[in-house]
């Protein structure tokens, strides 16, 4: 029986080890980390490494377009876009995703402690879902602003706030499926407490469709940020966000195409490395999906 | 001429993985009024074979590489879709596996039966819900007209099954393809749909294709037999030969694997240690709850499946429980694992009152006790590699120091016969029995005294299901164990179980030795369910 040799023995490795290896072979997914990483880098670096500031104008220059001096042109203000758009990725980039772990904190522990307990619980938790749906968004943030006085990290709060109540929605739904498979009876028979059930056999089999949702819930929470701003609720000039940036290019559209060119072209770049990062994780996430 | 001939049939599936080659090549011919089971394990290429005559194999990623398959000598397979409908449903009808699925719950009983009428023959809906009324009572179901205006979660599993025949019946088809029809059902239910198909069969010269992996279906059932494996027809010779005078090797092992009464083997009989009773239940009441659909009108229902059951289990002992779904087995055994509370009784484990222990005792608890669930599909956690699987037992109970984790786990898996180096794998990608292996070293991995293995062959094939026994019974044997085997399967009680306990109703209606059970039943029911049990001999059926 102990005839064991050690090259029998293989070391085994956990669900995100193995993750990450299977991210790892993903071109795609990793292309997409790793602009999603240079973003980050330039945002966080912007202050130091901008070329011009983003408030100082030229009026005398106006909009002029891409040339050696102003790499992507300059504003009707003659403000350098290069540099706004390194400043507006700080506020989008912080929106996104400190509004997304918000939404992702409140709606997995809420969706999965009422798909968990079930019974009375999850119908008083979900019907209180369901009445924070009904409350006019809006309203609901101009209440917070006019109460709280305006502040970006309010707004990042104000958002993740309604965002969380969807995938608060989705998580109860796939939990309940979960639930009641014969692994997790097994677990609770292992002993295991109803924490580690939630932590090692819940969440991890629920995952698939959260990430999916974050890769929907950032680009969505971006483009909230820019329409807040534009009502004067979210970001004020001289700040600016690639929302904004969106937004004015637009209205100027004809005659200084770049002005929307470039902002939607880094937003796009942005979301477009989001989804093949988030598809990425899903696959490698399930074992099933790839061999390797 | 022959009803249905088929030449050299091959269909394949193009996936990712690559070609699977489902059915290749294979011939056979069916006759008017005739019975013919295609057996074979899951797999095999059986179900694949039938839904390509009828073009229902989808494609992309399938598609029919080449054959003939001649119907009343027209080829199906060069018809056009639209030609083939004329077909489905209409001269050639089926009957599917599960009759909880194969109903539009949304539909009543008399609109779904009249429509392969309406569709293909423009039936007026007056004379053909007439029709439906006259098919109904064909089958056996009695208040036809009432019936009619149903819908299906109204009636049972095996009057669903009976509705369903009758639906295939309503266009009068010349061919009737039944896809595993009895397998979601209850043996003594099983029985009564046999009789009804062949009763139906004479009385309209119908010709019956039974696809089944069960061979004592086979034998009360069908004139004829073709043996599939791996998409190919292995043998096909009369019931009686095939069973008398198996030609190929895996026929044979197909045959042997069967765990039947019919086996002249002597019953299993390890007294245990009848003085030391490691599990006492005294009068427990159990229920299942439905929660309710309203916040507003908060009443939960109880429906109190286990009644007043008490028994003894002795160390070392298997003791069956058996009865027909929906008895209150499975929620005996629940009860027993402490996942259920139960309404009243008391449930006494090696010396411990299991029902007032605390949530600390109740932990403890949990290394003596495990359970073998059924689906061994269900029962795995998929994002877990079998090494996280087996070492989480071990981690929460201390079983071994940390330095031991691998090679006890790589032991287990030696244990139940997997090979070591595949325990980084995840479930997904071993068989249904390597599967069920894997729960069973969970279940191990604790070193319990007592485990209760809820139908833990009832989803395995016939020559997996044998293996897994044997392990099981090697098993309790070798760590002295003690098990409760919840089964439904009366051969499968018969083969591994010392002592059985018969339940009816929610009680325990009888309780001896597995010989007594099956030689001397007291009970009327105990007997009804012994003589439902196909047997795998076609002499006992009066086949020539």
């Amino acid at each position: 029986m102990n005839s064991l040799s050690s090259a029998d023995i293989v070391q085994g490795r956990s669900l995100w080890q193995d993750a990450m290896a299977r991210l790892w072979k993903n071109r795609l997914a990793m292309i997409g980390l790793y602009i999603l990483s240079f973003m980050v880098f330039i945002a966080l670096l912007t202050p130091w490494i901008a070329p011009y500031s983003y408030e100082a104008q030229k009026l005398d220059m106006g909009a002029v377009p891409p040339n050696t001096q102003h790499w992507l042109g300059t504003d009707t203000f003659g403000r350098d876009l290069l540099t706004r758009i390194m400043y507006g990725g700080r506020i989008s980039l912080a929106v996104g995703f400190i509004a997304t772990a918000v939404a992702l904190l409140i709606g997995v522990l809420w969706g999965a402690i009422a798909g968990y307990i079930g019974g009375r619980t999850d119908a008083i938790m979900m019907r209180i879902v369901d009445i924070l749906y009904a409350l006019p968004f809006m309203i609901f943030i101009i209440l917070l602003m006019v109460v709280f006085g305006r502040s970006i990290l309010l707004l990042f709060l104000a958002i993740g706030c309604v965002e969380w109540l969807t995938m608060a929605r989705i998580v109860r739904g796939q939990v309940l499926a979960v639930r009641h498979q014969e692994f997790v009876d097994a677990a609770v028979v292992l002993g295991l407490s109803h924490w580690q059930i939630i932590r090692r056999y819940i969440i991890p089999n629920i995952l698939g469709p959260v990430i999916v949702y974050i890769t929907l819930t950032i680009p969505s929470v971006m483009l909230l940020e820019a329409f807040l701003s534009f009502l004067g609720l979210g970001v004020q000039p001289p700040q600016s966000s690639w929302g904004l940036l969106i937004s004015y290019g637009v209205e100027t559209m004809e005659e200084y195409p770049w002005l929307l060119l470039f902002p939607g072209l880094v937003l796009s770049i942005t979301l477009f490395s989001l989804n093949f990062l988030g598809d990425g994780l899903r696959d490698a996430l399930d074992p099933k999906a790839s061999k390797d | 001429m022959a009803l249905l001939s088929v030449d050299k049939l091959t269909t394949s599936f193009y996936t990712r993985d690559g070609i699977v080659r489902a059915v290749q090549g294979i011939s056979f011919t069916v006759e008017h009024g005739e019975t013919v089971a295609i057996v074979g394990e899951s797999g095999s290429g059986k179900s694949v074979a039938c839904y390509s005559l009828l073009q229902l194999v989808p494609q992309p990623p399938g598609r029919i590489e080449s054959g003939r398959a001649f119907f009343n000598g027209i080829d199906l397979l060069q018809c056009t879709e639209q030609e083939v409908m004329k077909y489905r449903g209409n001269h050639i009808s089926m009957i599917f596996q599960d009759p909880m699925t194969s109903l539009n719950p949304y539909m009543n009983i008399g609109e779904q039966l009249i429509e392969p009428l309406t569709y293909h023959h423009k039936t007026s809906t007056a004379n053909a819900l007439k029709k439906a009324e006259a098919a109904l009572t064909e089958v056996g179901i009695s208040e036809a007209k009432k019936r009619l205006k149903q819908y299906p979660h109204e009636f049972s599993g095996g009057m669903r099954q009976r509705v369903m025949i009758a639906m295939a019946l309503m266009s009068e088809p010349e061919l009737l393809i039944a896809d595993e029809p009895t397998t979601a059902l209850d043996v003594t239910v099983q029985a009564q749909i046999f009789e009804l198909i062949k009763a139906i069969q004479a009385r309209r010269n119908l010709a019956v294709i039974f696809i089944t992996h069960d061979l004592g279906v086979v034998a009360q059932i069908a004139d004829r037999v073709l043996v599939m494996n791996n998409g190919e027809i292995v043998e096909q010779g009369s019931t009686r030969n095939i069973f008398n005078d198996p030609q190929h090797e895996y026929t044979r092992m197909l045959l042997d694997a069967i765990p039947v009464s019919a086996k002249p083997e002597p019953f299993r009989y390890r007294a245990g240690n009848a003085k030391r009773i490691i599990l006492q239940l005294k009068d427990v009441n159990a229920s299942y709850i439905e929660q309710p659909a309203s916040l507003l009108h908060w009443q939960e229902k109880r429906f109190n499946v286990v009644r007043h059951v008490s028994l003894n289990l002795h160390k070392g002992e298997i003791l069956g429980l058996v009865g027909e779904s929906g008895c209150g087995k499975s929620t005996l055994a629940k009860t027993v694992l402490r996942l259920v509370t139960e309404d009243s009784g008391s449930i006494k484990f090696d010396g411990t009152e299991l029902t007032t222990l605390s949530a600390a005792g109740i932990k403890d608890l949990r290394k003596d006790l495990q359970i073998i669930f059924q689906d061994p599909y269900a029962s795995l956690n998929p994002r877990m590699s079998v090494y996280d699987t087996l070492l989480e037992p071990l981690k929460l109970h201390n079983i071994v120091a940390p330095i031991e984790y691998e090679r006890t786990i790589s032991q287990l898996m030696d244990e139940v016969g997997l090979s070591p180096r595949d325990i980084r794998k995840y479930p997904h990608e071993f068989s249904g029995g390597q599967r069920q292996r894997i729960a069973i070293a969970r279940a191990l991995a604790v070193r319990p005294k007592l485990i209760i293995a809820d139908e833990p062959v009832s989803a395995l094939d016939v020559t997996i299901q044998a293996q897994v026994l044997e392990l099981m019974l090697h098993i309790v044997d070798k760590h002295h164990l003690s098990m409760i085997f919840v089964s439904h399967d009366l051969s499968v009680i018969r083969y591994i179980c010392d002592r059985t306990a018969v339940m009816y109703q929610g009680e325990i209606i009888e309780l001896g030795s597995t010989e007594k059970i099956f030689n001397q039943p007291q009970q009327e029911y105990t007997r009804k369910l012994l003589s439902a049990i196909p047997v795998p001999d076609p002499e006992y059926y009066g086949h020539t």
